[in-house]
């Protein structure tokens, strides 16, 4: 029987014969005699009922209910007063009945079983719940929850597979490397180590163009893989992820460039977390897939560091956010700093932080910033870091942790040293308080024997030779009272005398006078006796001495005597001698002790206290000399250099950063940890499929970024892969898949969070305010304030803002040159030689100075390339000049932007992608130089560029400086 | 049967690393109680210190009261053993049976086909089977009883897991032949050679009760209407003196109706069971290779002597003279059957 639901009924049941039973139960009784009659049915009930239940049956349309004993079951039919069950049959266990039984779900519990033989015997008040026992049946007889089909859950999860394949052939599509790169020597070489990974030179049999930073990986062993460092003729340097045993790669073979699948496991993996509902924080897949956020109030802390008040709500929300924030952070919004401030206070509270991104840069920069006392770690490709960073690797960390261990254990293991020496001074100095105390005790022990043997001989000498003396004595004392007897006696018969004579003059004095004559005649008899009272006391007193020192004469003069005198005389000196080495055995070991315990008081001169020094280094020992053995194997082991301590550290770390993708790579040794939070930069950037890797990873998400910038993959990007992939059979829709794909998961999430889960850094501190205000109207609806001091504007223009219109020029030298197969998916690109030539003229002014060229399409930036190179050699314009989407994220004094699109029919192509204007816009400090012919943009036929460029133009013509083309001459120097 | 869900913990033994170790051994045996002292001692930072001794006091290693810091006794016993101990909190599955919870022997876990639907139909072949079930509910003192038997592990529960405790009970079916004999049951399942003892003990004291309580099966009509739909109705079913039922057909009609791998096998219908022969010792002969044959495709077949055995025994059961393995040769390539071929040769030269 299945588990399933237990009733309790409140009240006992009466269980009655039915009207039939006892012809059916004497017919069933024949054939199976085993079956119970009413009366031990009744017993078999109650004894389910204290073993979880008697299961129950309801037969369709039949008024029984059938419950189930041990070798039977029993139709009961609640009686129509409803007070009792009566006994319908007993039946079998027959196969069937097995089969219901096996079926059921439900159970009955009650007070008791009762029979009674007549339903005249039940008790009043009896009821038997039949509407209950019928519902909760009809409750747990229903068929499980069945396949119910497809979820949102498992939609979502199928389209982000898909999502992940069609990111993989989008960027397959942007940068195609040679797939196969065959080699015939594989070179050492002296390239600078960020950690043990292996780095090799590959001598190339045909030159290759494999562009720096392509993933490849050995043809016959996949699992040798890294990137390429750099390219030099047939010289591709290829920097492995992990240590490589030479051996293993062959000495002549093939490379295989960007084939790598590893983004794409990982993502997949993300994804399965999600499927599995695994991702650490519970309700992530709910938000991820229904966008339920929880409630939750921010945090009053303040920053360690000033924030304004934007950045100040982001980093008192993000404290406290359960589940997920999204924090729009424009250019120039101190999104950097913001996030510092969260890692540092979070990491205070204990918590272990994630720093992820894209690109990275963006995790470098933060990581960069972090604060010292904050272990941070970045790890990942270390030939990738930004210079600022390679100190936070993880090999490096590591370095450091070592020297600085070394150098700061240094004092302590000299001063551990003597636990750990063999001999070890201070078990010997120890071994000499403990034996020095010994001796002193030992000759305390003589000294007092000594002393008794001595006082035993003087006592016997005493007894044989001191008769004399004590009767001496005795006379001495009885003479002394004698005298002093007779003194006294003087003395009062004089002081009545005294009386007697001064009353003799007053009343009585007659009496008195007679009185004192008495008193002068015994006194006159008195005074002799005293006299010579104290004479003999005198010789008696003087008699004694003289016995007295006699008799100590002799004592002291006696053979047994003398001697034991000497020997106490002996031990104490002998104590004297031992108190003494043990008080220089204990200012050593308090010396000792107090370097590496503290001082435990000044060194004891006493016995007691010596004692219990001793006592005290005896307790330390074991301690310290664990101590000393401890930090030697400590030292021994930090002096290599360990990958053991990798691992640890990364575990250990209160802030990490690495790229999205960086978190599910094995050898960053991050697998198998989970993060408190994770804040996500440039999020607005990153594919779905990327950022679900540290999504799933982390209790708390804090997304970080931009969609009004440039989306992870562009509509046409993603409408060409659509139209190469057939989708018939994956139950998935189109609109969702390019949804997925040109839709950041920050942007999905970001519209459907409740306010408190999205907020605005507003206050920009990048471009001038001329440039700020156009982007803020038109992509910021209105909210970014700026915050900066004006420049002026670069030499030749008066406006940080200037528009260089070519429209003015014939058509013939403005016109666009379309370039076959120069763009992404092979697609045309354009080129605008008059663009290019007044770009050119623009750069020769600024050389000196931090300009870059942004242009919309390859073709144009691989003309203005050519043509600066010429001009001003490769090395001024390395990284100087490039597509909209390879400088998001960067920032440059002077930016110069090329439109390139020019002709009669509007089109503006890759334009339409608004976004692009404004990364390209957002990208200057100080000016930026629009480039292009105001007749093909303010009149595309694209609906919603035209009314952009119309407005563009009309406030450049207000705020800015719009130079015809044909006139820029004259503004030159 | 009961299938019982478990969680489990149980200690397992992994590798210190650096930072772990020392600080669990000054912790021990150096007296150095709280961070500072720690951070002090290993020259690192104090906030580094306090993160580790937090993974120590995730894992259950170390316990902090106030500043203080002591070892627990897992934490102690790695230590001493130099190696980190951590509780690993662990799931399983448990099988008692559904009539006295008593638990499932181990030997009855592996190769054990279970259905999980009630409708108790195997996916292989399509067979039904009937349902035979308790009705007490499951017995939870039974798995504590289980826990604290010296022989668990005879039960499928390893001795090295402790802190059992349920979280999910549910019906599972398992299916098995019943053969009912004169004197005692024989139960038969996928996952034993021979007959199931301990399962012919469980149903021993429920079966009889059903199987006296149903309609007795006419088999010798079942299996004339069985042979009749296979256009055999010439062909009656004889009863032999051990109560089996026979059919004896034609040696032509193997490999044409019926396929030569029946041939001395056992038909399944409604209950009862019958035996397809032949009186044709040479066809039985030939049913022997056919089946061995079949038996070697299937590659379960090591050497050269189980090869015998196997062709020993089929022989045996269809009382044929055993053949050799010459003869399997033969009928191969009287076959055509070049891979049959060829997976001999291999058998012979293994």
């Amino acid at each position: 029987m299945l588990t399933g639901e237990v009733l309790k009924i409140a009240a006992p049941i009466v269980i009655v014969p039915g009207l039939k039973l006892a012809a059916k139960f004497a017919t069933a009784r024949r054939d199976f005699p085993y079956l119970p009659d009413p009366v031990r049915l009744v017993n078999e009930l109650n004894q389910l009922n204290g073993e979880g239940g008697v299961p129950v049956t309801i037969d369709e349309g039949k008024p029984w209910i059938r419950l189930y004993v041990r070798r039977s079951c029993v139709a009961l039919k609640v009686t129509n007063h409803q007070d009792a069950m009566s006994v319908e049959f007993i039946e079998p266990m027959k196969l069937v009945n097995h089969g219901r039984l096996a079926r059921s779900r439900l159970r009955l519990t009650t007070p008791c079983w009762y029979y009674a033989s007549q339903l005249r015997e039940v008790p009043p008040g009896y009821r038997v719940p039949e509407r209950d026992i019928r519902a909760a049946w009809k409750r747990t007889s229903g068929e499980p929850a069945a396949d119910r089909g497809p979820t949102d859950l498992d939609r979502f999860c199928d389209a982000m597979d898909l999502v992940i394949e069609g990111g993989r052939q989008i960027e397959a599509q942007r940068n195609p490397p040679d797939r196969i790169v065959p080699y015939y020597e594989v070179l050492a070489t002296a390239e600078r180590r960020r950690s043990a990974a292996g780095v090799y030179v590959f001598r190339l049999s045909r030159p290759s163009s494999t562009p720096r930073g392509t993933l490849v990986h050995l043809r016959r062993d996949e699992a040798l893989r890294g990137r390429v460092l750099g390219t030099d003729g047939d010289r591709l340097t290829v920097a492995f992820d992990d240590a490589v045993d030479r051996a293993r790669i062959p000495d002549e073979g093939e490379l295989v460039a960007g084939t790598s699948d590893l983004v794409q496991r990982i993502q997949k993996n993300a994804v399965a977390r999600v499927r599995a509902g695994t991702t650490l924080h519970p309700r992530m897949v709910a938000l991820l897939v229904d966008g339920q956020f929880g409630d939750y109030r921010p945090s009053a802390e303040s920053p360690r560091d000033r924030l304004d008040e934007f950045q100040t709500a982001a980093f008192q929300h993000a404290l406290e956010v359960p589940d997920l924030l999204c924090v729009v952070g424009p250019p120039g919004t101190g999104k950097t700093r913001t996030i510092v401030q969260i890692a540092t206070a979070a990491a205070a509270r204990g918590e272990r932080v994630l720093i992820a991104s894209q690109t990275n840069t963006a995790v470098d920069n933060v990581i960069e910033k972090m604060p010292s006392e904050v272990i941070s770690v970045r790890v990942g490709n270390a030939e990738r870091f930004t210079e600022s960073v390679r100190h936070k690797t993880i090999a490096s960390t590591a370095a450091e942790l070592q020297r600085q261990t070394l150098e700061r254990t240094d004092v302590s293991r000299r001063r551990l040293a003597p636990w750990h020496a063999d001999p070890s001074p201070v078990t010997g100095w120890l071994r000499r308080l403990d034996g020095a105390l010994a001796d002193a005790d030992q000759a305390e022990t003589r000294r007092r024997a000594a002393e008794s043997a001595r006082d035993a001989a003087a006592a016997a000498i005493d007894a044989r030779v001191g008769g004399l003396a004590r009767s001496a004595e005795g006379t001495a004392r009885r003479l002394t009272a004698e005298a002093e007897k007779a003194s006294s006696r003087v003395k009062r018969i004089a002081s009545k005398l005294a009386d007697a004579e001064t009353r003799s003059a007053g009343p009585f004095g007659v009496i008195h006078r007679w009185r004192a004559g008495r008193l002068r005649a015994r006194l006159a008899t008195e005074e002799p006796r005293r006299i010579r009272a104290d004479v003999a006391a005198e010789e008696a007193r003087s008699a004694h001495g003289r016995l007295r020192d006699e008799l100590r004469r002799q004592i002291d003069d006696h053979p047994s005597v003398r001697e034991a005198a000497g020997l106490a005389a002996g031990a104490s000196s002998a104590i004297e001698q031992a108190l003494h080495v043990a008080g220089q055995a204990g200012r050593e070991l308090v010396r000792l002790h107090a370097v590496v315990l503290g001082a435990p008081g000044s060194p004891p001169t006493d016995r007691a206290a010596l004692g219990d020094l001793a006592g005290w280094c005896r307790a330390w020992e074991p301690f310290l000399r664990e101590r000393a053995a401890l930090l030697d194997e400590w030292r021994v082991v930090l002096a290599q250099p360990t990958e053991r301590l990798h691992a640890e550290l990364i575990r250990y770390s209160s802030v990490i950063g690495a790229t999205c993708i960086g978190v599910g790579v094995q050898a960053n040794l991050l697998s198998d940890l989970d993060f408190d939070l994770a804040v996500i930069d440039e999020a607005g950037q990153i594919p779905a499929a990327s950022a679900l890797v540290p999504m799933t990873r982390a209790r708390r998400v804090v997304l970080v970024g931009d969609h009004h910038q440039l989306p992870p993959f562009v509509d046409d990007d993603v409408r060409h892969w659509l139209t190469r992939k057939d989708l018939s059979g994956t139950g998935v829709d189109p609109r969702q898949l390019s949804d997925l794909l040109t839709r950041s998961a920050f942007e999905r999430l970001f519209q459907r969070a409740p306010a408190g889960n999205q907020l605005l850094l507003s206050r920009q501190r990048r471009m001038p305010a001329v440039l700020a205000d156009f982007v803020s109207a038109e992509f910021y609806g209105g909210r970014l304030i700026s915050d900066t001091e004006p420049r002026p504007p670069a030499p030749i223009f008066r406006s940080p803002l200037a528009v260089v219109d070519t429209s003015g020029l014939p058509a013939s030298e403005r016109a666009e040159n379309r370039r076959r197969q120069t763009e992404t998916w092979q697609e045309a690109g354009c080129d605008n030689r008059a663009e290019g030539r007044i770009i050119l003229t623009l750069i020769q002014q600024y050389a000196s100075l931090d300009w870059v060229v942004i242009a919309p399409y390859r073709a144009q930036v691989q003309l203005i390339n050519l043509w600066a190179t010429e001009l001003l050699g490769a090395e001024a314009v390395r990284d100087r000049i490039g597509t909209v989407d390879s400088f998001q994220g960067r920032e440059r004094d002077i930016v110069l932007f090329s439109f390139t699109r020019s002709n009669q029919s509007g089109n503006v192509g890759f334009l339409s992608e608004l976004r692009r204007l404004n990364v390209a816009i957002t990208r200057a400090r100080q000016q930026l130089v629009l480039v292009g012919d105001r007749d093909t943009l303010t009149a595309a036929r694209d609906p919603a560029f035209r009314g952009l460029a119309q407005r563009m133009f009309r406030y450049a013509d207000e705020h800015g400086d719009v130079v015809p083309a044909q006139r820029l001459r004259e503004r030159l120097p | 049967m009961w299938r019982v869900e478990i969680k489990t913990e149980v200690r397992e033994s992994q590798p210190y690393e650096l930072f772990d170790q020392f600080l669990s051994r000054a912790i021990a045996r150096a007296g150095l109680l709280d961070v500072s002292q720690l951070a002090t001692f290993f020259g690192v930072d104090r906030a580094l210190v306090d993160r580790v001794i937090t993974f120590l006091e995730t894992i259950g290693h170390v316990r902090r009261s106030g500043d203080a810091l002591t070892l627990t006794g897992i934490g102690q016993q790695s230590v001493a053993d130099g190696c980190r101990y951590v509780e690993k909190k662990g799931r399983q599955v448990l099988y008692f049976d559904g009539f006295t919870s008593e638990p499932m022997p181990a030997t009855h876990y592996e190769g054990t086909e279970w259905i999980d639907d009630i409708e108790l139909t195997l996916n292989a072949d399509g067979t039904r089977f009937r349902v035979v079930t308790g009705s007490r509910s499951f017995n939870f003192e039974a798995l504590e009883r289980l826990a604290s038997r010296p022989d668990r592990e005879e039960f499928n529960l390893p001795g090295s897991v402790s802190s059992i405790k349920p979280i999910d009970v549910g019906s599972a079916f398992l299916p098995a032949y019943v053969v009912e004999c004169t004197e005692r049951l024989l139960v038969f399942v996928k996952a034993m050679d021979g007959p199931d003892e301990y399962l012919a003990d469980l149903v021993s004291t429920v079966l009889p009760d059903v199987l006296a309580a149903e309609d007795r099966v006419d088999d010798m009509r079942t299996w004339q209407d069985w042979l009749r739909a296979r256009g055999l109705e010439n062909i009656r079913p004889e009863r032999l003196p051990n109560n089996i039922l026979r059919a004896s057909l034609p040696a032509k009609e193997y490999g044409r109706r019926i396929s030569w791998w029946q041939l001395g096998s056992f038909e399944v219908h409604r209950a009862s069971f019958l035996q397809l022969w032949c009186d044709d010792a040479e066809a039985r002969q030939h049913a022997v290779l056919d089946r061995v044959g079949r038996i070697v495709k299937t590659r379960v077949i090591r050497d050269a002597d189980e090869l015998g055995r196997r062709l020993s025994d089929l022989a045996g059961q269809l009382q044929v003279t055993t053949p050799g393995i010459a003869d399997l040769r033969r009928f191969a390539r009287e076959e055509n059957d070049e891979s049959l071929l060829s997976m001999v040769e291999d058998l012979l030269t293994t």
